[in-house]
């Protein structure tokens, strides 16, 4: 079991699956790994990333392997990326540079391009849905979908400010009311003295405001007739 | 009256405490009675703290503090270094072993403003590996116990003074500590301290002794420092500092290739390193393996605060309780010390998984118990289990996170481990609980061939597929079977399936029972917070007599104190037989429950060739109620 040298890792988190490679890899092990790898990729996954950091290839054998993955995980509709920061890393796959993809780790793999991760998610829902979209309808889709968000938030912006007005209106007149009422009890108590001596006669007490209680409630009262006629 | 010049050395041990309890009251009266001791008395003396114990005195004892600050710089006290929790520097990564001698150093300057130049280790335990890193810190000395020394000097006669020791370019002295004279200062009988005095050569060399104060309860303490007192007072004695030594008398030569077992940490006199512990006790060096598990994954997947805050939560599973071969609450021989062990470090990976903001399944084959053979570890958000596929694919531990347990945690007499789901074909002529129970316990028909593995992720779930030949001989015939068996675990759940196809390889029809064991790790069963059911019945077990059940196709089994329950659903009638796993207690008889084994089985009738599928679903959960 001359495969079992090396130690693998895989971290499943649904559409992204890190396998890590850790040991010194030579001839002898190609099988052992080549059939572990072909195990573990034919499961779900959009992204499959191969950490290569802590794994010392000595034989070129496994740039063909990593060939024949890339292309199975192709037909799966994924992706495969290679991660080290390791240099010599980056000469053993300088041959292949151009088609296996080789990042420092997960993040600058993240920072290398969003439309083209974008592109890879879509092909692997489209895959797993059954629906397939042009770029053309997708962007037209999105464009919609996008207008119908900024119509309602704007509808919802445009309503909350209208009732944020009605609502200091209505604040502003409460207070105001306030201030009335404060005011004519100043008025009253400053006659009430008068009053007294029987100087000032109180007409808000005579017949015709007998049943008005205070100047607000005349004021309304006046309003409401008025409405009424 | 003997005339003596000794340096002693005080040490108080942790006090391990299931629920973190500090033993408060012991800890005042350990700072008074020393307080008064060297009030009363002119003694000079070395004294080692661990932090735990060290931060509960600056907590409580605020005065007596003050006045041990005041006795150091007066030079009657000295305070020597050490492991924050006291750990043994040679199971451990440089690194956490750094992280230790950093942290006390650092208390002890932060409280003392002063900087200890010695070492020491309540375990005594030493080894030259440790030179650099002592070096590193800047220890000046260590000690070592005599009769280390003089077996590595080859000597018959008794050794004292120092010696030096180097290592990588650094370089130690080794204070030789008298076995002897410690042992005897804590005998009650003053003829055995009189007999260990008279053995003492007659120089006027320096002997050092290292004596703990029991922190049981506050009485002992009294009396520790009565009977020291007491002793002392039989002597013509000058007390020194440790430190002390080295100035006043020369180095007695080189020594490099000496290995302190250490003291009290239950290993036999024939043992010659502390590293036999991981040897002799399964359950130290699986727990010693997960901890190094934890810190790899740690290291791997973390760095800078992240990574400090994880390995100063390690720092506290490095405590020597849990790396002692001994019974109570002084290692790993009490379930209690098991339990906690595994619960803090399932606590610390929890942590790790979170800082690390991973929610998924994880599978690695890799060599976890460091024995030279990969095993599989398979962990997702709710369960995590080893399972050793060279050895028959059985579990070495089940993790239920949630509730930071490791269920197949019980602890065998025999020195054997405790696993679950090891394989039996038992012969059919076996027809007695005790038949069932010694068949089992003997492991003789256990399946324990190499298997290969395969791995098959799904959506929903991943399948680990163990396949295998295995061989079972009876005196009669020898069959071989080729068994495959089939964990299927879900991404996000703690419940996974088990299933076995076995087909008879051989060309003779067999007749037996073939079944699967587990060996939990439940305390001494009790019907108020356990509950155990078969077929949804109540049963209740004695506490050492076993019970075998026809034709059960539920098995539940709750622990309320702590807080796990898991079920198993079987696809066809089982016999289940359940006995408890009896130990030896520090009285040395089989009266402590270590664990409770469970033995699943079922009648196998094979003819040439022919396949039979068995199998089980397993759920766990906090509570019966929420599965």
């Amino acid at each position: 079991m001359k495969s079992d040298w090396m130690d693998i890792l895989v971290d499943d988190a649904g559409d992204e699956v890190v396998i890590t490679l850790r040991g010194t890899f030579g001839l002898l092990q190609l099988p052992g790994v080549r059939e572990k790898l072909e195990m573990l990729i034919k499961g779900p996954g959009c992204f499959f990333f191969l950490n290569i950091e802590s794994a010392h290839f000595i034989d070129d054998a496994y740039l063909e392997l990593f060939l024949n993955l890339l292309n199975r995980i192709k037909k799966q509709n994924a992706m495969l990326v290679f991660l080290s920061s390791k240099e010599e890393h980056r000469n053993y796959f300088s041959r292949f540079s151009h088609v296996l993809e080789l990042y420092d780790n997960r993040k600058s793999f993240r920072r290398s391009g969003l439309l083209k991760q974008l592109k890879q998610v879509g092909i692997n829902y489209s895959k797993q849905t059954g629906l397939r979209l042009s770029p053309g309808v997708a962007i037209a889709l999105f464009v919609l979908l996008l207008g119908w968000f900024v119509t309602l938030f704007s509808i919802v912006y445009i309503q909350n400010k209208e009732i944020l007005e009605q609502q200091a209106q209505i604040i502003s007149l409460e207070n105001q009311k306030k201030r009335s009422i404060q005011e004519i009890e100043r008025l009253k108590s400053s006659l009430g003295s008068l009053q007294h001596l029987g100087l000032v006669v109180d007409s808000t007490t005579s017949h015709a405001f007998g049943s008005i209680r205070d100047w607000v409630g005349y004021l309304e009262l006046l309003e409401n007739s008025r409405r009424e006629n | 009256m003997y005339k003596i010049k000794l340096s002693i050395l005080l040490f108080v041990k942790d006090v391990f405490s299931p629920l973190n309890v500090i033993p408060v009251e012991e800890i005042k009266a350990f700072a008074i009675e020393l307080k008064r001791f060297l009030d009363r008395t002119p003694i000079r003396l070395s004294l080692y703290l661990p932090g735990s114990i060290l931060e509960a005195m600056v907590k409580y004892c605020p005065q007596e503090i003050a006045w041990i600050k005041a006795r150091l710089q007066e030079g009657r006290l000295e305070l020597v270094g050490g492991g924050y929790y006291d750990s043994m520097s040679p199971f451990f990564p440089s690194r956490l072993q750094s992280l230790q001698l950093k942290t006390h150093r650092q208390y002890i300057t932060k409280i003392f403003q002063v900087e200890p130049s010695g070492y020491f280790n309540s375990s005594m335990v030493w080894e030259i590996g440790m030179t650099e890193l002592l070096a590193h810190f800047d220890f000046k000395y260590t000690l070592v116990n005599d009769d280390s020394l003089q077996f590595a000097l080859g000597r018959t006669t008794p050794v004292s003074g120092w010696f030096t020791t180097e290592d990588k370019g650094t370089m130690i002295r080794l204070i030789s500590v008298s076995t002897g004279l410690s042992k005897a200062f804590t005998e009650e009988e003053p003829s055995i301290f009189e007999e260990e005095i008279q053995k003492l050569p007659k120089n006027d060399k320096c002997v050092v002794v290292s004596l703990e104060v029991p922190l049981d309860n506050a009485l002992t303490i009294t009396s520790f420092f009565t009977s020291l007192e007491q002793k002392l007072s039989l002597l013509d004695h000058q007390t020194w500092t440790v430190a002390h030594v080295i100035e006043q008398q020369m180095t007695e030569g080189k020594v490099n290739l000496v290995s302190a077992l250490g003291s009290n940490l239950g290993l036999p006199a024939g043992a010659h390193s502390c590293r036999e512990l991981l040897i002799r006790r399964p359950e130290i060096n699986f727990l010693h393996k997960s901890f190094l598990a934890v810190h790899r994954y740690a290291l791997e997947k973390l760095s800078g605060n992240d990574l400090e805050k994880i390995e100063e939560m390690l720092l506290p599973l490095m405590a020597p309780f849990f790396y002692r071969d001994l019974y109570g609450g002084k290692g790993m021989k009490n379930p209690g010390v098991r339990w906690k062990a595994h619960k803090d470090l399932i606590g610390v990976f929890l942590a790790v998984e979170e800082l690390e903001s991973f929610d998924g399944l994880r599978i690695e084959v890799s060599d976890y118990l460091l024995d030279g053979q990969k095993q599989v570890w398979v962990n997702n958000s709710e369960i995590s289990m080893l399972i050793d596929h060279m050895r028959g694919a059985y579990l070495r531990s089940l993790n239920y996170k949630p509730s930071g347990v490791n269920l197949f945690n019980a602890m065998r007499d025999d020195g054997d481990i405790s696993l679950g789901f090891l394989d039996h074909f038992v012969p059919n002529k076996i027809n007695s609980v005790s038949g069932f129970q010694s068949a089992v316990e003997d492991r003789s028909g256990a399946l324990t061939y190499p298997c290969d593995y395969e791995l098959k992720r799904e959506p929903e779930a991943v399948h680990l597929l163990f396949h295998s030949e295995q061989v079972f001989s009876s005196p009669e015939t020898k069959h071989i079977f080729h068994v495959d068996k089939h964990f299927s675990l879900l991404s996000k759940h703690a419940a996974f399936d088990l299933d076995y196809r076995l087909t008879n390889s051989t060309y003779l029809d067999f007749k037996g029972y073939f079944g699967t064991e587990l060996e939990l790790g439940m305390r001494g069963f009790d019907s108020k917070t356990q509950l155990m059911k078969i077929n949804g019945t109540k049963i209740s077990l004695m506490q050492d007599v076993p019970i075998l059940y026809p034709n059960a196709e539920t098995f539940e089994l709750q622990d309320r104190l702590l807080a796990w329950f898991i079920r198993f659903n079987f696809s066809q009638a089982t016999r289940i037989l359940v006995s408890p796993i009896m130990g030896m207690n520090q009285f040395a008889s089989p009266l402590a429950v270590q664990g409770l084994r469970i033995f699943f089985f079922w009648d196998v009738e094979l003819s040439a060739l022919e396949s039979s599928s068995l199998g089980m679903k397993i759920k766990l959960s906090k509570r019966r109620v929420l599965l």
